[in-house]
């Protein structure tokens, strides 16, 4: 047990000691998170202030004022004050935030327009457009008679905006979204009715989801995070067992092509070698997964929503994540040994990477109905099941506690036999050199005495 | 406990359709060195692996140190013929983690790194990498982390290769100290004089089959061509041939220096003393067959029949 400990803590320093792990696992999350948090809070993207005079061509200048209206300048967002909202709130409006600081809906804070009617004359109609580009109008926004008529056929290109060639997509998009709104508040008008009483009888109310949690307790939840919920807790998974996996399969190959393997296994086993590894990268896994988990569980505790996850679904979860590791372990350890650089082991992490990459494409079916044929199926195929549970685990519809135990047991089994059948390929591929081996060839290492 | 550190019985290994060895007996007396020899690919290494239980055998049984290779793993020391660092380790942790796997006690490691180091003279050396070194001094640090741990047994996999004459004395020196100690070597090599310097003992194999298995001075024995070498003084021809139970006589350097191939049954020391009553002699020796020779001779021998 001493050599398997002495190769675990070697592989363990030497990867997680170094400024690559560093960066990549710590450093690189953190700032990714604070980065995205920073954004969606406390910046608010700049677009060009938007100036001067757009001629507006309608019937009737009916659309004049409904678009001054609309192009009325916001009150400029405020940085938000964590401390004065609720922990659901303030997910909500980070979320609103981040969706806002999308480019495409980037709005000027600055808006000085003159709208100037314009008499639906071709001559005077040519004149803007030349004014637009030389610099002297901004826009012109020309509306079809028909257009306001509520029983017109509808066309395309019944609003039209002329826009100078270096004007910004922030730009068009507000004079786009101005013209269209003037037009359905002028429709409405036509019909003899309050346009802002119609917005606000229209408009489309919030919701509040509340789950009535087994136990009596009522809890208000946010519905986009119970849909990625599963998700989240598989990507967890998958991503720190599939970097540790990664490692494990480098730091083999690097061993058999600088040649140190021969010198090792004079003083250790083949079995004790790949023990070692696995043990070390089992390690690795447990502090990817500790710094990855604090940020799901600080995504959690900020929507006050950590009771989405029982204790009991965790413990499970981590289980799961034991299994996944050594099904990972196994293809990667198999798979390095097998190979002497890291061009081969693509060709053979291929058809493994395509397997692995099914739970993530079946992730909306599964969440959506956990107890349903995919998922009930794909439970019970190796190396899907752990992915799969975890997913089915913390979706809403609850799993019986048969079929958890039953994957649990199938999974280690399937688990172990991977690791044997790693095992017996590792100890023969280790000392091979030169060409991949073909799957018949992996096949009569296995069988080897 | 057993006088053999290596008993090796009726041992086979194939690779695939390749017949690496063959029916191999092997006996390694203990505290003995032992040179093991062979053209490439004449199944040395896969020998040696095999004894290391770094692979095993098809048939046939391999006991080391009185039990198997596996269980007697830290009493064996090892420099494979293809030597491998961790490039970017530095020589301090390396040979710490090469320690520890061979069951050194911890608080005795440095000490014996320090020891190895200065004996091979790489000062200065624990906090650099591995792959700062020049290839001689990774040769030697690979030999340092195949002895660190004091064991009986050292196998060594062609130790010279790479190293300057210089290094190649000082390795051969410590080879000789280890083996003075008592430990038992056993080394593979295709510089044949080192192995005739150094070994008390030799083992030939060609294609997986032994053909040699004998103490030094048996071999000579064995394959002494019957030679007497000797240079005259003066230029003379014909009357050598008079001398009785000489067969043939091969001359070189100007009438001076002849070779004496002698009958089967002819008393080399009689003959030698005929000729210095006859003739003025500035050099007269019996010929020794070197290993070379030998190996030439069995391999081209085996490879013909």
């Amino acid at each position: 047990m001493n050599k398997i400990w002495a190769v675990a803590w070697r592989e363990f320093r030497h990867t997680v000691l170094t400024k690559a792990f560093l960066f990549g696992v710590v450093i690189a999350p953190i700032f990714f998170f604070a980065v995205m948090i920073g954004i969606a809070v406390f910046l608010k993207p700049e677009a060009k202030p938007l100036i001067g005079k757009v001629g507006v061509v309608s019937p009737n200048n009916a659309l004049v004022a409904a678009l001054e209206e609309s192009l009325k300048p916001e009150e400029p967002s405020e940085a938000i004050s964590l401390d004065d909202l609720a922990g659901e709130e303030t997910v909500e409006r980070v979320l609103e935030q981040a969706a806002a600081s999308q480019p495409d809906s980037i709005i000027p804070r600055e808006i000085e327009v003159e709208l100037v009617p314009v008499p639906d004359h071709e001559d005077q109609i040519n004149s803007i457009k030349d004014g637009i580009r030389n610099g002297t109008w901004t826009a012109l926004i020309i509306v079809d008679e028909q257009a306001i008529d509520a029983d017109g056929e509808p066309e395309e290109n019944r609003v039209r905006l002329y826009v100078a060639p270096d004007s910004p997509p922030s730009h068009t998009e507000l004079l786009e979204d101005a013209a269209r709104e003037a037009l359905t508040s002028a429709r409405v008008a036509q019909e003899g009715l309050d346009p802002q009483l119609v917005a606000k009888l229209t408009a489309r109310p919030r919701t509040s989801t509340i789950r009535l949690v087994v136990g009596g307790d009522e809890k208000t939840e946010i519905g986009e995070l119970r849909r990625f919920l599963p998700l989240g807790f598989m990507g967890l998974i998958w991503l720190t067992t599939f970097i540790s996996g990664n490692y494990l399969l480098t730091s083999t190959i690097e061993e058999k092509s600088n040649r140190v393997m021969e010198v090792l296994l004079s003083a250790i086993s083949p079995m004790q070698l790949m023990a070692g590894k696995i043990l070390g990268y089992a390690m690795v896994t447990v502090i990817m997964v500790a710094m990855f988990s604090l940020f799901l569980i600080g995504l959690l505790v900020l929507a006050t929503s950590l009771d989405l996850i029982s204790p009991m679904q965790i413990l499970q979860s981590l289980i799961y994540l034991v299994m996944a590791y050594l099904m990972v372990a196994a293809m990667m350890a198999g798979i390095g040994s097998a190979v002497s650089d890291m061009r081969d082991a693509q060709t053979l992490l291929g058809p493994v990477s395509i397997a692995v990459m099914i739970p993530l494409l079946l992730s909306p079916v599964i969440s959506e109905d956990p107890n349903g044929l995919v998922a009930m199926v794909t439970s019970y195929i190796p190396p899907l099941t752990p992915f799969v549970m975890v997913m089915r685990l913390v979706a809403t519809e609850p799993i019986s506690m048969v079929e958890i135990a039953l994957s649990m047991v199938w999974g280690f089994f399937c688990a172990f036999v991977m690791i044997w059948l790693a095992a017996r390929i590792f100890r023969v591929g280790v000392l091979m050199q030169g060409k991949p081996p073909s799957p018949m060839e992996l096949i009569r290492w296995a069988r080897y005495r | 406990m057993n006088d053999l550190a290596v008993t090796i019985h009726g041992v086979n290994k194939a690779y695939g359709k390749v017949h690496a060895v063959r029916d191999l007996d092997l006996q390694v007396p203990r505290g003995t060195l032992v040179g093991f020899l062979g053209p490439n690919g004449a199944g040395k290494s896969t020998t040696i692996r095999m004894i290391m239980s770094i692979i095993y055998p098809d048939s046939g049984s391999i006991q080391v140190l009185d039990s198997t290779a596996l269980e007697a793993k830290d009493r064996i020391g090892y420099l494979p013929e293809e030597r491998g660092l961790y490039r970017k380790m530095k020589i301090n942790q390396f040979l710490t983690y090469i320690a520890k796997l061979k069951e050194v006690d911890r608080s005795d490691i440095n000490r014996r790194i320090n020891w190895w180091l200065e004996r091979l003279e790489l000062p200065d050396v624990l906090n650099r990498r591995c792959e700062a070194l020049s290839k001689g001094q990774q040769q030697k640090l690979q030999f340092i982390a195949s002895v660190v741990h004091d064991p009986e047994l050292i196998i060594l996999d062609e130790p010279f290769s790479g190293l300057d004459p210089v290094n190649a004395s000082l390795l051969s020196d410590i080879i000789q100290e280890l083996r003075e100690q008592g430990r038992t070597i056993i080394f593979s090599t295709h510089v044949l004089h080192q192995a005739e310097r150094l070994c008390d003992r030799v083992f030939l194999i060609n294609q997986g089959v032994k053909l040699l298995d004998d103490p030094i001075e048996e071999i000579r024995d064995r394959y002494n061509p019957r030679v007497i070498a000797m240079e005259l003084l003066e230029p003379a021809e014909g009357e050598i041939m008079r001398v009785d139970g000489v067969r043939e006589v091969k001359s070189s350097g100007e009438g001076t220096k002849f070779d004496l191939h002698l009958n089967h049954d002819a008393d080399a020391h009689t003959i030698m003393n005929a000729i210095t009553t006859r003739h003025r002699l500035r050099a007269i020796e019996i010929r020794k067959p070197t290993l070379d020779d030998i190996f030439v001779e069995l391999v081209q021998g085996a490879s013909d029949s």
